[in-house]
């Protein structure tokens, strides 16, 4: 399945896109996304373990099964601390 | 493009904010306080100097999270009117990045209710800023 990625801020300057399309095996959840982010980009790491995440523009502290077409956002705490 | 009804009023824009427009907006014959905060771009953080700031924001998002402050902020206080609006981009030193104006029948609840949103808005609304220091950069959450 199709995951759109919305990248801002610390992580659209780090990852060097605003959005990523990202294929997923059916069942996967929003922990197998962050995972999948770590894995690939692990400069983002450290910002990822103090991010929120959003998915379809609702916060998410839970880890939900993502969907078709589900756009997932990474929300940057208050003090991102990028030089 | 705002969005809202005849009770509030939300813009997210990438030009100078006319503090009017928030003003003319909540101006209502009900209310007894009109209340209008400004944040503007201070010319540095903890003393050292800022060039200026850019602002992004996931602009769908910001909307909805900022329509869901107003609406708790109607619940929580007796208020008429409220215009939120909100600046992306490079902002200047001095130039106003956000403006909340509130409209409340006594002057009390107007004061409670713009330091609820701002308050608010600085911890769920998905906007950030870059401060630009000239050597380099920094991102923040607003």
């Amino acid at each position: 399945m199709q995951i759109k990625l919305k990248l801002f801020a610390a992580f659209k300057d780090l990852i060097g896109k605003s959005e990523l399309d990202l294929n997923f095996e059916e069942g996967a959840t929003l922990e197998d996304l962050k995972n999948y982010i770590k894995t690939s980009y692990p400069e983002v790491n450290r910002l990822i373990s103090i991010s929120k995440f959003a998915v379809n523009m609702e916060y998410r502290d839970d880890n939900p099964v993502l969907s078709n077409n589900d756009e997932v956002t990474i929300i940057m705490p208050v003090s991102g601390g990028l030089i | 493009m705002p969005i809202g009804n005849n009770f509030f009023y939300i813009d997210i824009v990438k030009t100078n904010i006319d503090v009017n427009i928030a003003l003319n907006f909540v101006s209502d014959p009900a209310a007894g306080s009109v209340l209008l905060f400004n944040g503007t771009v201070r010319d540095n953080e903890d003393g050292t100097p800022v060039k200026f700031l850019y602002y992004e924001a996931y602009e769908e998002m910001a909307l909805k999270e900022i329509d869901k402050l107003i609406s708790d902020a109607f619940k929580k206080y007796d208020l008429n009117k409220i215009a939120v609006i909100h600046r992306t981009g490079k902002i200047e030193i001095g130039e106003i990045s956000i403006s909340i104006a509130v409209s409340s029948p006594h002057r009390d609840t107007s004061y409670l209710a713009s330091k609820f949103l701002i308050d608010n808005i600085k911890e769920t609304v998905p906007i950030w800023k870059k401060e630009s220091f000239g050597d380099h950069e920094k991102w923040k959450r607003i």
